[in-house]
């Protein structure tokens, strides 16, 4: 620890690092960076607490790219007898023209090229398989 | 008194854009908060990383300690997310690295030692303490 000042100001410091690529990095989770200082004035002492909740969480980013990889896998359009077949009802507020594509198929692409691609909508809701009656899921806001 | 939490990235073994700071504070006689309000926010922030209430004011110990007794206090708290293969939301390329540093800095000797730590509940947390500096007494 060394002697630390900046003009007429006493300062403190103290820092970490959170390794987010490579070796050594931060597992996920929470963690809380706290910092406190109180000084000694000459009428007054004032103190400040400081904190700052850190998550390292899934990286995000992936997920809007398995997103839109899901969405490309089901407008190239997989058998649709298959996607019946193990896609349930998907609730009303879902009913449009793209819907998700299960993990399985979105790993049927190639990640370079689905992120390249754009994505398109899906054929008319005839080819879809038939909606749950109306009102018996969500709230179609 | 003044005090933030600087943030800054690293990539490629370089500083990658420019350090930002939130928390920050200019505390001075008539700007305070509530003593209260002051315990009530460390242990709430604390609490995050708890199971439970109860262990969370043992945990904002440290912190009290060192503000317990000032005329005026002043507490802040943010949260933030980073991603596990360097997404930071502020930055357009990943990053490998975020070092967070806590700082206070005020024309009046320090009444006491000032500190900052880092608490986990993880099993096997994994960061890198960076040191401390601090200004002597005069």
């Amino acid at each position: 620890m060394s002697a630390f000042q900046r003009g007429d100001d006493n300062w403190y410091e103290h820092g970490f690092r959170f390794v987010l690529r490579g070796p050594g990095v931060a597992p996920l989770g929470k963690y809380v960076l706290g910092g406190a200082a109180k000084d000694d004035g000459w009428f007054f002492d004032v103190a400040v607490a400081s904190e700052v909740i850190i998550n390292i969480v899934p990286d995000p980013r992936h997920m809007a790219e398995a997103q839109a990889i899901m969405a490309t896998v089901v407008a190239a359009g997989p058998p649709a007898a298959k996607a019946r077949a193990v896609q349930p009802p998907l609730p009303a507020r879902q009913r449009t023209g793209v819907r998700l594509a299960t993990l399985a198929e979105a790993r049927t692409v190639p990640f370079a090229n689905a992120a390249a691609r754009p994505l398109v909508a899906q054929p008319p809701p005839a080819a879809q398989p038939a909606p749950p009656p109306s009102g018996s899921q969500g709230n179609g806001s | 008194m003044r005090s933030h939490i600087g943030i800054g990235y690293w990539a490629a073994g370089q500083p990658a854009g420019d350090p930002w700071f939130i928390n920050e504070v200019d505390a001075h006689p008539g700007v305070e908060d509530a003593w209260d309000k002051i315990t009530a926010a460390l242990a709430a922030v604390y609490a995050v990383i708890q199971t439970g209430f109860a262990g969370a004011p043992a945990l904002a110990k440290p912190l009290m300690d060192i503000i317990n007794g000032a005329d005026y206090a002043v507490e802040r708290h943010a949260e933030h997310f980073w991603g596990d293969d360097g997404w930071a939301g502020n930055m357009s390329d990943p990053v490998d690295a975020v070092d967070l540093w806590f700082r206070a800095w005020s024309e009046d000797d320090w009444n006491g030692r000032p500190g900052a730590n880092v608490q986990t509940d993880l099993a096997n947390p994994n960061f890198q303490d960076l040191g401390e500096r601090f200004s002597a007494r005069r």
